[in-house]
């Protein structure tokens, strides 16, 4: 399972190059490594400093990227580096975007993923014309329609 | 901004093709190799443990074959598919192996049990013991016929069977002509069909 | 069209008929052929038979360790000192036994002399550590590869590419 647009990726136009770096592997994860080698004792006191809920949430969060198979947690690292090569901006942008989706009641989520399957499956001007049928305006909100329209524009591949 | 970030996430996942990558291995971009090691670590191991038929030489000749492609980085040019370079190297490597008797000692018994792949723990119904006696002693027939193929005959096999390489590409990793992998495949099925027959 | 079994010059497409590669023109050409010949059927069926034997055996599981490996031994040769870059290739099968122990002994001494910070890319743990993390980049990170992750769900969509194969 990978990133929205992936199927689009031959037409896809080449990012910009980072910077080198003497680092092999993925880079940005690396601090999981560092905390994942700690000892329980090491870590406790490390994470002491947060603030329970996020000390808990870091504990749950870390728990679920372990239990994720090696290749797995591999690729998602691949595209953390990728993702953090962005400017900081658009970066906050896909954040933004991703903490408004989590906010929508969690039938309406459902139903947004598929959603999300439809768009991404359809050429720009094609999902273009979906996006302002009376279909789509009558199926969801305008918060959802703006969200999606903002999806689309931010994560898809335009013409 | 939209284009750019368009372009971009599709890059967070999505893998260029293996040159565009090579190339920017060559620029410094270790990343860049990640992906690389990423897309064809899978292939160059079974490639090399059908040829050698031991998973730890395999893995560890598959080492060798990317420390070989990053340390080549600064003189890479694309001359030729990515993939048949790498199968080149993974091929010489091999055939190195095979000469020099490395895999002998730790060689994995024809005899001896493998795992049963994943897609096969997952069927349906369990199988049987007979069935997977059965399946054992095929799958361990299936083996002896490859290794017993002469070493070129047995990659031009594998990169034809398992790797789907075209005829052009497999040219380029023996190197030799288009004309002589057909022959060598030729003589290599005739083999296998006679040696195999009584499987079916 | 001229038998494929004693012209051998086109034996490959028996071949590529039976591994399903042959274009749909050129296939059913063979096929009609191969309803009056029972020596391309015969070779047909036998290479049919092969080919699924072959399919029989899986390749085996990959280490979940090799990418560690093989980073650090990359890692190890980037930070080998120039001197053992020069000459390292250079040296003759026989001396290389000899060679790891005494570039261990210079190794020890240059650590005692000059205890050099370790390299980049998979640092050592150690006590300091526990107190020394950025916590707001644990957190970070961690939020953006649920958010990658779940994105990746979200689209369903198979990677052939990343696959593998």
């Amino acid at each position: 399972m990978v990133c929205p647009s992936l199927a689009q990726s031959r037409r896809a136009v080449a990012p910009p190059r980072p910077p080198a770096a003497k680092v092999f592997g993925p880079r940005a994860g690396r601090v999981l490594d560092r905390l994942n080698r700690m000892t329980p004792e090491e870590r406790r006191r490390t994470l002491q400093n947060l603030p329970p809920d996020r000390r808990q949430r870091v504990e749950e969060q870390l728990e679920r990227y372990n239990r994720l198979p090696a290749q797995e947690q591999q690729r998602l690292r691949l595209q953390l580096d990728r993702f953090r090569d962005w400017p900081p901006e658009q970066q906050e942008a896909v954040r933004r975007l991703f903490r408004r989706f989590n906010a929508f009641p969690e039938d309406r989520r459902a139903l947004l993923k598929e959603e999300f399957r439809a768009l991404n499956d359809l050429e720009p001007a094609d999902r273009r014309a979906r996006i302002n049928s009376d279909e789509f305006r009558s199926r969801y909100t305008l918060a959802e329609q703006q969200f999606l329209q903002d999806y689309a524009s931010l994560l898809l591949p335009q013409e | 901004m939209n284009e750019r970030v368009n372009n971009d996430m599709v890059a967070v996942a999505a893998l260029e093709p293996d040159t565009e990558l090579m190339l920017r291995v060559k620029e410094g971009d270790t990343a860049s190799f990640a992906l690389l090691l990423e897309r064809h670590r899978a292939p160059v191991i079974h490639f090399l443990y059908r040829m050698v038929q031991n998973q730890a030489v395999a893995e560890e000749l598959a080492q060798e074959v990317f420390l070989r492609v990053y340390r080549a980085r600064t003189s890479y040019e694309p001359t030729a598919k990515f993939t048949t370079w790498l199968f080149r190297i993974a091929m010489h490597l091999a055939l190195n192996s095979l000469r020099d008797g490395k895999n002998e000692r730790g060689q994995e018994s024809l005899d001896v049990e493998t795992p049963a792949a994943p897609g096969r723990q997952i069927a349906d119904r369990k199988p049987t013991v007979e069935q997977d006696l059965v399946h054992e002693v095929k799958l361990r027939e299936v083996r002896r016929a490859i290794h017993l193929l002469p070493a070129k005959q047995r990659a031009a096999v594998l990169m034809h069977k398992y790797h789907e390489l075209e005829y052009s590409q497999i040219a380029r990793v023996l190197n030799c002509s288009e004309s002589a992998v057909k022959s060598l495949l030729f003589r290599a099925y005739e083999t296998l069909r006679v040696r195999l027959a009584h499987l079916v | 069209m001229e038998c494929p079994i004693q012209s051998r010059e086109n034996a490959d497409l028996l071949l590529a008929y039976c591994a399903r590669k042959l274009e749909p023109r050129t296939a059913a050409i063979l096929e009609r052929h191969m309803e009056s010949c029972p020596d391309c059927r015969a070779f047909g069926d036998e290479q049919r038979s092969v080919w699924a034997a072959l399919d029989r055996w899986d390749a085996q599981p990959v280490s979940p360790v090799f990418d560690r490996r093989l980073y650090q031994r990359l890692e190890a040769e980037e930070h080998r000192g120039w001197w053992d870059r020069a000459v390292r290739p250079w040296l003759p099968r026989a001396w290389r036994p000899a060679f790891p122990l005494a570039a261990a002994s210079v190794l020890v001494a240059a650590v005692l002399l000059f205890r050099s910070p370790a390299p980049v890319g998979f640092p050592e743990t150690n006590q300091a550590e526990a107190v020394d993390m950025d916590l707001e980049r644990v957190e970070r990170t961690l939020d953006d590869l649920e958010m990658l992750r779940q994105l990746n769900l979200m689209a369903r969509v198979e990677a052939p590419s990343l696959q593998p194969m």
